[in-house]
C-alpha cells in the first residue's frame, strides 16, 4: 500500500515540468503553427511567399551570415580565452573566470547602451581616436552590422567559453606530452593532438551560440539602427507594424526547422553532458 | 668473488646495435630538488646500448622523476645526461628519439590504432608507402593487425598496451622509456605481456629503462636493476648479484625476502666474520671493508635448512628456534620461528619433510652454511 501511495506521490512530483512545457511552449507553438497557414486565409500562400519574396531572403541571408560571424568569433575569442584559462594558475583561473561571468550579471539591455555609448559617433571610442590623432572623422561604428558583430561577440563569449574549457580539462595531459615524446614540435602537438580533441566542444559552442543569435532582437534593433533587421525583428515588424501575422508565423516556423536541424547535429555529434560537465 | 653472467646477456639481440654493451647514455651527478625535497640525490648511471635496466624503488625513491629526466619532460637541478660524449640534459623530449611507453598508455583517444602507431613516423616526415609497411609489421609483432582500425576506447587494457609499446617502438628509437606499464592489469596477462616485452627486446636489440616498483617483475625482465631509495641510488647490478650479496640492509630487505640476525661481540678474521646471535655463535664472509662493528648475518629463507636435532659434527651454523606458525601453501609449508631477542626467521619446508609434522611450539634447529651467509650493517 505504501509503495502504492510512494509511487503516486513520485508522479505528483514530477508532473509540473511536463504541464509548463506543455503550456508554455506546445500550445503557443501550435497556435504559430495555425497562423502560418490560415491568416490571412487557409492555404500555402505565407510559405509561397517565403520561398519567393527577395526581401525576406535578404533577412533570413542577414541573419545566417551574422550569427556565422559572430559564432566564428565568439569561438575564437573563447578559445583562445579557455586555453590561458586551461594553462594558468589556479589564482588566474579565478579571475578569468570572473572576467567571463561578470557581463552574466548585467542586463543585455544595459550592455546594449552601454555599447551604443561607446560607438556612436561621438562616441568614447571614436573620441579616444579622434584625440590620438588615429582618425580625422568618426568611424561608422554604429547602425551598421559592425556594432552588431561587435555586442553580439560580446554577448555570446561566456556561452562559448564553458563548453571549451570543459572539454579542454578532459584532454589527458600524458598525451600531450606522450606526443612530444614521439618527436612532435609544440605546434604539431597543438595541431594533431590537442585541437581535435576539442572538435566536440568547438562544434557544440558553435551551435549553440549560433542558435541563440538566431533570435536576437535588442542588439540588432537598438545597435544596427534600423539597417541591419535580423529575423527576429523583421518578425516583430511583420506582426506589430505591418500586422502580417501570417508571414510572422511562417518565419518562425522555418526558423524552428532550422534550430531543430541545429540541435540534432548537437545531440548527434557532441555529446552535451560532456559540454556542461 | 667473480660476477656471474646476466641472464639475458647470453642471448644476443638478433639485430646487433653498433657497439652492443658499450655506454649509450652516462647519467652524472643528476639531482632534482622541488623545494627542500631532493627527490634524486647525486644520481650515476651508465646506461649500456642493449640493456634491459630496471629502476626499481618504492613509491616516491625518485625512479619515476628520473625516467622523466630521461625522457626530457624534467629538467634536472643539477647534473647532466651525456650521449656520445654530447650534453643532451637541456635537449627537448622531441629531439631525443627515446621512445615512451606512459603507465595508463597516454594513447591518442581520436585516433584509431593504426594511426597511434603511425603517429612518430608521420611527424618524422616518413613518406606513405614505408609508414604503412613499418605499421604493419609492427602492429603484427604485438599481435593487434586485427584490430587496426578500432579506436583505443575500444580494446581491454591488455591491447591497449601493446598499442602504447607499438606506438613507442615503430620509429625505432634509441632507447625505449617504460614508466610501470603493467601495473593496471590483472595478474595472469601481465605475465603473458612480460613475456612479450622480453621477446620484444631481443628481437629488436633497443635499450629499454623500465621503471617499476614489483621486484618480481624487475628480477624476471632486467638485465640490470637499479635500486632507488629515498632518491638515492642503492645499488646497481644484474638480479642475481642484487639478490645473492646486496650491499645493504635495504637491497637485502626489499628484494626478495631476508632472515636478518643482528650480531653482538663481533670478531673478524679475514673474510670471516663471527658474532653471537643470542647464545650461538653465528659465522659468515664478509667481503667489504665495514665502517661499523654494528652488523647483522642475513640468510634468505630458502638456505635454511631444518632439523629436528642437532649435529655437531658439521661445521655450520645452527640456531635453537621455537616453531611459532605454519602456513598451508599447497606444495610447501610455510614456517614461521622465533629466535632469540624476539626475533622471527621464516622458511619452506617440503610436506615430506620430517619437520612438517611439528607441532606449534616446538623446539627446532636451523642450519645453513658458514659461505651462505651476508654481512650487512644495520
Amino acid at each position: 500500500m505504501t509503495r502504492m501511495s510512494e509511487r503516486w506521490q513520485h508522479r505528483l512530483l514530477l508532473w509540473p515540468l511536463p504541464a509548463v512545457l506543455l503550456l508554455c511552449y506546445v500550445l503557443p507553438f501550435a497556435g504559430i503553427a495555425v497562423w502560418s497557414v490560415t491568416l490571412p486565409e487557409p492555404g500555402m500562400a505565407n510559405y509561397a511567399r517565403l520561398a519567393t519574396d527577395g526581401a525576406i531572403h535578404a533577412v533570413l541571408w542577414r541573419t545566417l551570415y551574422l550569427c556565422a560571424t559572430v559564432g566564428v568569433l565568439a569561438l575564437l575569442l573563447a578559445f583562445l580565452m579557455a586555453y590561458c584559462w586551461l594553462y594558468s594558475s589556479p589564482g588566474w583561473q579565478r579571475w578569468v573566470e570572473l572576467c567571463v561571468f561578470l557581463p552574466f550579471w548585467i542586463s543585455v539591455l544595459v550592455r546594449t547602451f552601454g555599447w551604443l555609448i561607446a560607438l556612436r559617433s561621438n562616441g568614447l571610442v571614436n573620441g579616444w581616436l579622434e584625440a590620438l590623432g588615429v582618425i580625422d572623422s568618426p568611424l561608422a561604428l554604429t547602425r551598421n552590422s559592425l556594432g552588431v558583430v561587435i555586442a553580439m561577440v560580446h554577448f555570446m563569449v561566456p556561452f562559448a567559453f564553458f563548453p571549451l574549457v570543459s572539454s579542454m580539462r578532459q584532454i589527458d595531459d600524458r598525451v600531450l606530452l606522450a606526443a612530444r615524446g614521439l618527436g612532435a614540435s609544440r605546434l604539431r602537438v597543438f595541431v594533431s593532438i590537442f585541437l581535435p580533441q576539442t572538435l566536440p566542444g568547438l562544434l557544440g559552442a558553435f551551435i549553440m551560440v549560433f542558435v541563440f543569435c538566431l533570435g536576437f532582437f535588442v542588439i540588432p534593433a537598438i545597435l544596427g539602427g534600423g539597417q541591419t533587421v535580423m529575423a527576429a525583428e523583421y518578425v516583430f515588424l511583420q506582426m506589430f507594424q505591418t500586422y502580417n501575422w501570417g508571414i510572422g508565423a511562417a518565419i518562425c516556423m522555418l526558423m524552428l526547422v532550422l534550430v531543430s536541424g541545429l540541435v540534432w547535429i548537437l545531440l548527434r555529434f557532441s555529446r552535451v553532458e560532456r559540454l556542461v560537465g | 668473488m667473480t660476477s656471474p653472467p646476466s641472464p639475458l646477456r647470453d642471448v644476443p639481440p638478433v639485430k646487433a646495435p653498433l657497439q652492443a654493451g658499450g655506454v649509450q647514455l652516462s647519467i652524472e651527478g643528476i639531482q632534482q630538488r622541488y623545494g627542500n625535497f631532493l627527490a634524486l640525490d647525486d644520481v650515476f648511471i651508465d646506461i649500456r646500448r642493449g640493456e634491459f635496466l630496471t629502476l626499481l624503488g618504492p613509491s616516491g625513491s625518485g625512479k619515476t622523476t628520473l625516467l622523466m629526466i630521461l625522457a626530457g619532460f624534467v629538467t634536472p637541478s643539477a647534473g647532466r645526461l651525456k650521449s656520445a660524449g654530447q650534453d643532451i640534459t637541456l635537449r627537448p623530449a622531441e629531439q631525443r628519439h627515446y621512445g615512451m611507453v606512459f603507465q595508463g598508455y597516454a594513447l591518442f583517444p581520436h585516433m584509431s590504432v593504426a594511426e597511434n602507431v603511425d603517429f612518430p613516423l608521420r611527424v618524422r616526415g616518413v613518406d606513405r608507402a614505408t609508414r604503412r609497411q613499418h605499421v604493419a609489421r609492427m602492429l603484427d609483432t604485438v599481435g593487434l593487425t586485427e584490430h587496426a582500425g578500432k579506436k583505443p576506447s575500444a580494446l581491454s587494457g591488455g591491447q591497449q598496451q601493446r598499442v602504447a609499446l607499438a606506438r613507442a617502438l615503430v620509429f625505432e628509437p634509441e632507447m625505449l622509456l617504460l614508466d610501470e606499464p603493467f601495473s593496471a592489469l590483472d595478474k595472469n596477462l601481465r605475465g603473458q605481456l612480460q613475456d612479450e616485452l622480453k621477446r620484444i627486446h631481443r628481437e629488436m636489440g633497443t635499450t629499454f629503462v623500465f621503471v617499476t616498483h614489483d621486484q618480481s617483475e624487475a628480477l624476471a625482465l632486467s638485465s640490470r636493476i637499479a635500486i632507488f631509495d629515498h632518491g638515492r641510488l642503492a645499488q646497481i647490478d644484474t638480479p642475481e648479484r642484487l639478490y645473492t650479496s646486496p650491499h645493504n640492509r635495504f637491497v637485502a630487505e626489499f628484494l626478495g625476502r631476508m632472515n636478518l640476525l643482528p650480531l653482538t661481540d663481533v670478531q673478524r678474521s679475514g673474510r670471516r666474520v663471527t658474532g653471537q646471535f643470542g647464545a650461538a655463535p653465528l659465522s659468515a664472509l664478509g667481503e667489504r671493508h665495514f665502517a661499523h662493528d654494528a652488523l647483522l648475518i642475513g640468510i634468505r629463507p630458502e638456505q635454511l635448512e631444518v632439523a629436528l636435532e642437532r649435529d655437531d659434527a658439521s661445521a655450520r651454523n645452527w640456531l635453537e628456534v621455537t616453531l611459532l606458525e605454519r602456513t598451508y601453501q599447497g606444495h610447501s609449508l610455510d614456517l614461521k620461528f622465533a629466535g632469540a631477542d624476539h626475533s622471527v626467521l621464516t622458511t619452506s619446508i617440503a610436506m615430506t619433510h620430517p619437520a612438517a609434522s611439528a607441532p606449534l611450539g616446538e623446539r627446532l634447529w636451523l642450519h645453513w652454511g658458514i659461505d651462505e651467509g651476508i654481512v650487512l650493517e644495520a
